[in-house]
């Protein structure tokens, strides 16, 4: 596989890195939830205090009115009291009234004298009647003002006027037979004759409390709907609500609540609570209240506000802000949610996107497609999460899909499993005999509620499968298989995580297509690599034929012409002068000649040393040769090499050195050339250097430079026998071979090349090249 | 008392031009040849032959291995090398297999002569072009040349010219000849005193008063 051409398809996204996001999430619930509790808590601390402030400032506001009020009552009855006492001081009416009443009440003048008097306060201070009883026994002796009769009440106050020589208060009441809007208020004020010492009369000065006191009473310092002044009077068990309650309209003295009533306002006050008191109205409201009695009279007076109208403000702040929290809690909340549930998602893609990338780092470093599917199985399950992930591949004979890798905590569920490829079997109905025939992804989201997994539905529920996803793997656009992995709940992959797998299978079946061309290549190249040997063996068996054919033919009838021509020397020279330089020289000349050029040849062919005594001295021998025939001096060392290396390697660094030593020759005008042959251990390292002119090595080729045929001779004949080949030539500094290999040397066999002229060993003992 | 002499040469033709040639010399007398090792053995043990002249590469049983166990059988034989070959390696392991000669068959004529001379009287012989190449090996160097070079009539002659500055063309219309024969004269000049340029064929033939020019 070749890691580049892997890597150009995958997108930098398939290398992320595996991400914990869930981690986080496991602080961040608690934390959120102090939080809130810490929000509200402070919430509530801020209602209450505000809450207690605003009681304060409404018992305040209480206080101040029912001060006022009480303040203003009993100003209005001091008042009454002194109209009273106006009247029976008045030493003029009084020596008046005595004086008819000494007379024996007859005289008509002076009654009407007196009454007209009466009359007169009356008008002035709105008496609504002004009666005059005796102190004797109470009879009524003068009255102005529609006056009312109640004898019996009238003259038990009377006498308690006279007797305690003080005024008396009447309280409030409806006098006997008259509508109760006529609620009236007396004083019975005793005159005291000064001389006798004691009572003389007793005025009876009767007020209308609907007139002053009532409209004091409900006069409200501000427009509050619920505020609201009462004034309560013990009456036995009972309380009466003596002025008109706001909401009993015409209630006046006529209302009432029982004493035992549990906190009610008035209840408390008259169980001598004075001040500010908390509990519920007449009509059961729960209410904030100021108590305070009236002095002088058994009133008690209490100003009240409802709780709500008090609080409606805050309460409403309140109910705002928790709306507002509830609402952010809401927001935040699913916020959270969201998050969570993405985190969650992004870590179950980043995870699949690491098994992706785990896949597609087997599959560069893999060498088979088993290799891979093992790896995807297995990233599948610890990385990408999966109960289960295997890989089947279809078997055309059995039509069916039989795993070959598998990993996941349900490897179980494939015992035995029969998964079909064809359509006509309910086996092959299946999620993954589909995706192989229509070649395209098939989820199953619920797979124990398909129909078309049923024959799996038993081993699934089992193995605790429940949803699934195929994937086909192709190779050259055919199904060869699938890849199935399974989630341990429904809906387990999402539309991304899809996607994802969707890419794996393809990386797959990428990697798979790549596989078949590099196995396809590597075939191709070992069938090459064959025939070059083949070549080469043929070629140096060509040569061998050549040199012996040279060595055992050519030469020796060369020998034996030369022998010839000496032997009849004397015969052939006989003939011309002396003088005369024979013929026969240049014939033998010609004979040493062509002698020579055949030696060359062979020596360039294949020396006949390089299979007798190995590679070391056939470069000895052919460096001297080199070096005789050139001028160029060529100084070679052989360093621990005792034995021979393989006949492949001797004659390919033989034809290295051969070729080098030739361009020397015709190119690069050298005129020293140093060769090392070298071994440590199994390394062996072949140095040819020399002092030529160099040259450009990408220039070989070109017009103007040698065709390079050589340097590409050269670094084949390297590679063949496994080794590098390396070039430097600065050009105008010489240049430089290195050889490089792993090659064992074994000892010096027995030469078996001098067997001439039987061809056939000669083949045998290179039969294996 | 002639010299008895046994060849071996897988090449008849050389064989019997050999044989001429040795039958025309006085004292040597050929007693019999062979043209294999194997064929050898049985020859020397049913000659006894004083010498024995062995061709290297020959079938059955190389020369190498044919001298080593002649010599075991018959240590008193003497037995000259006589080989195409002029690898080092070959003419060490003929000497070492106990030939007391070694001539290539280039120089079969008289070169063979001498060393058959040489090993009559239980000396060693190389031949100078066998010489050159077991000294350089000793003494690891190419320059060494022995000063045993001779060069023939002709080849003084058109060293000569060369170096008084004639073209082959001229050499060969001085002296009636082909000019591809001046060539190989001259290649064969060059050869023998190794050397690789006109420069130094003159320089030489100066240094060596050839010429006045």
């Amino acid at each position: 596989m070749h890691p580049g051409q892997f890597l150009l398809r995958l997108t930098p996204r398939h290398l992320l890195p595996e991400s914990r996001l869930s981690d986080a999430l496991a602080w961040q619930l608690p934390i959120l939830t102090i939080l809130i509790c810490i929000l509200a808590l402070t919430g509530i601390g801020v209602y209450k205090s505000v809450r207690h402030s605003i009681t304060e400032r409404t018992n305040e506001n209480l206080a101040a009115i029912a001060m006022l009020k009480t303040g203003q009552i009993e100003h209005w009855l001091a008042e009454r009291r002194d109209d009273a006492l106006l009247v029976t001081r008045s030493s003029t009416f009084s020596a008046n009234l005595r004086h008819w009443l000494l007379n024996g009440a007859h005289d008509g003048a002076q009654k009407d004298s007196l009454l007209r008097h009466l009359q007169e306060l009356s008008s002035i201070h709105h008496y609504r009647t002004i009666s005059i009883y005796s102190a004797s026994n109470g009879t009524q002796l003068l009255t102005v003002g529609g006056g009312h009769d109640d004898q019996a009440h009238d003259r038990s106050e009377v006498l308690k006027a006279a007797q305690a020589e003080a005024p008396v208060l009447d309280d409030l009441h409806f006098p006997p037979d008259v509508k109760p809007s006529q609620i009236e208020l007396g004083y019975f004020v005793p005159f005291i004759d000064d001389r006798y010492g004691k009572a003389l009369a007793v005025a009876y000065l009767v007020a209308d409390p609907a007139k002053l006191l009532f409209p004091v009473l409900q006069q409200q310092a501000s427009s509050s709907p619920s505020a609201e002044t009462l004034l309560v009077r013990v009456e036995g068990d009972n309380l009466v609500y003596l002025n008109n309650l706001r909401h009993h309209p015409s209630s006046t003295l006529q209302f009432r609540m029982p004493r035992s009533t549990p906190g009610l306002l008035a209840a408390q006050a008259a169980e001598g609570k004075t001040g500010a008191i908390q509990g519920i109205d007449y009509r059961n409201v729960p209410s904030l209240g100021h108590a305070l009695p009236v002095p002088g009279t058994p009133w008690l007076l209490i100003t009240k506000i409802d709780e709500e109208e008090v609080y409606a403000h805050i309460n409403k702040m309140a109910l705002f802000s928790a709306l507002v929290m509830t609402l952010s809690l809401l927001v935040g909340l699913r916020w959270f949610i969201e998050h969570t549930r993405n985190t969650a998602r992004i870590e179950r893609l980043s995870r699949l996107y690491a098994a992706i990338s785990k896949t597609n780092q087997a599959m560069i470093h893999s060498q088979s497609p088993p290799e891979v599917y093992r790896a995807v199985c297995n990233a599948c399950v610890e990385l990408g999460g999966l109960r289960l992930a295997w890989v089947g591949i279809a078997d055309p004979l059995s039509q069916r899909i039989l795993p070959v890798e598998a990993a996941g905590e349900a490897v179980a569920y494939l015992d035995d499993i029969v998964i079909s490829t064809n359509p006509a079997l309910a086996e092959g109905q299946g999620p993954s005999g589909q995706s192989f025939r229509e070649q395209r992804m098939q989820q199953c989201a619920d797979f124990l509620a398909d129909p078309a997994t049923l024959p799996w539905h038993a081993r699934a529920a089992e193995c605790g499968v429940h949803c699934s996803v195929s994937l086909p793997l192709q190779q050259a656009g055919q199904s060869i298989g699938t890849l199935c992995v399974y989630g341990s709940e429904k809906n387990f992959f999402d539309r991304e995580a899809l996607e994802i797998l969707g890419e794996m299978a393809g990386n797959i079946s990428f990697f798979l297509d790549l596989f078949a061309q590099e196995m396809q290549r590597s075939a191709h190249a070992s069938h090459l690599q064959q025939l070059s040997r083949r070549i080469v063996a043929v070629q140096e068996e060509e040569r061998r034929r050549l040199v012996r054919e040279l060595h055992d033919s050519t030469s020796p009838n060369l020998a034996t012409i030369k022998l010839i021509l000496k032997t009849i020397q004397p015969v052939l020279e006989a003939a011309p002068s002396a003088a005369e330089i024979s013929p026969l020289e240049d014939v033998l000349a010609l004979l040493e000649d062509t002698t020579q050029n055949i030696r060359e040849i062979c020596g360039e062919l294949r020396p006949p040393l390089l299979d007798y005594a190995g590679l070391v001295h056939a470069l000895d021998g052919y460096i001297r040769q080199f070096g005789q025939r050139t001028g160029i001096a060529v100084q070679f060392n052989a360093r621990d090499i005792t034995g021979q290396f393989s006949p492949e390697i001797e004659s390919s660094l033989f034809r290295i050195v051969q070729e080098a030593l030739t361009n020397c020759a015709k190119h690069a005008r050298a005129s020293q050339v140093d060769i090392e042959l070298s071994r440590q251990g199994e390394q062996v390292a072949l140095r040819i250097v020399d002092n030529g002119t160099g040259f450009a090595p990408d220039k070989l080729g070109e017009p103007g430079y040698p065709p390079g045929f050589g340097l590409l001779t050269m670094r084949e004949r390297a590679e063949f026998i496994g080794g590098t080949f390396e070039i430097i030539t600065p050009p105008g500094r010489g240049t430089t071979i290195t050889v490089h290999l792993q090659a064992s040397e074994h000892a010096p066999g027995q030469p078996a090349i001098l067997e001439s002229n039987c061809p056939n060993a000669q083949v045998a003992k290179q039969a294996d090249y | 008392m002639k010299t008895r002499i046994v060849l071996a040469d897988d090449h008849r033709m050389f064989r019997q031009a050999l044989r001429a040639m040795l039958e025309n010399e006085p004292g040597i007398e050929v007693v019999g040849e062979a043209s294999d090792g194997i064929e050898l053995l049985q020859v020397v043990q049913q000659t006894l032959p004083d010498v024995v002249c062995i061709d290297i590469g020959m079938p059955n049983l190389n020369g190498i291995e044919a001298t080593r166990r002649l010599l075991a059988l018959h240590p008193a034989t003497k037995v000259i090398g006589l080989s195409a070959y002029n690898d080092r390696n070959f003419i060490l392991d003929m000497l070492k297999a106990g030939a007391a000669a070694y001539v290539t068959k280039n120089e079969a004529g008289d070169e063979l002569l001498r060393a058959l001379k040489a090993v009559r009287l239980n000396r060693k012989y190389l031949c100078p072009d066998i010489a050159d190449v077991v000294m350089g090996a000793m003494i690891n160097t190419q320059e060494v040349k022995s000063g045993t070079v001779r060069l023939g009539a002709r080849e003084r002659q058109v060293l000569q010219m060369v170096a008084e500055g004639m073209t082959s063309t001229q050499i060969a219309e001085n002296i009636h000849l082909a000019p591809s024969t001046i060539e190989v004269h001259r290649r064969n000049i060059m050869r023998k005193l190794n050397l690789h340029s006109v420069a130094e064929l003159t320089k030489y033939a100066i240094r060596n008063g050839m010429t006045n020019a």
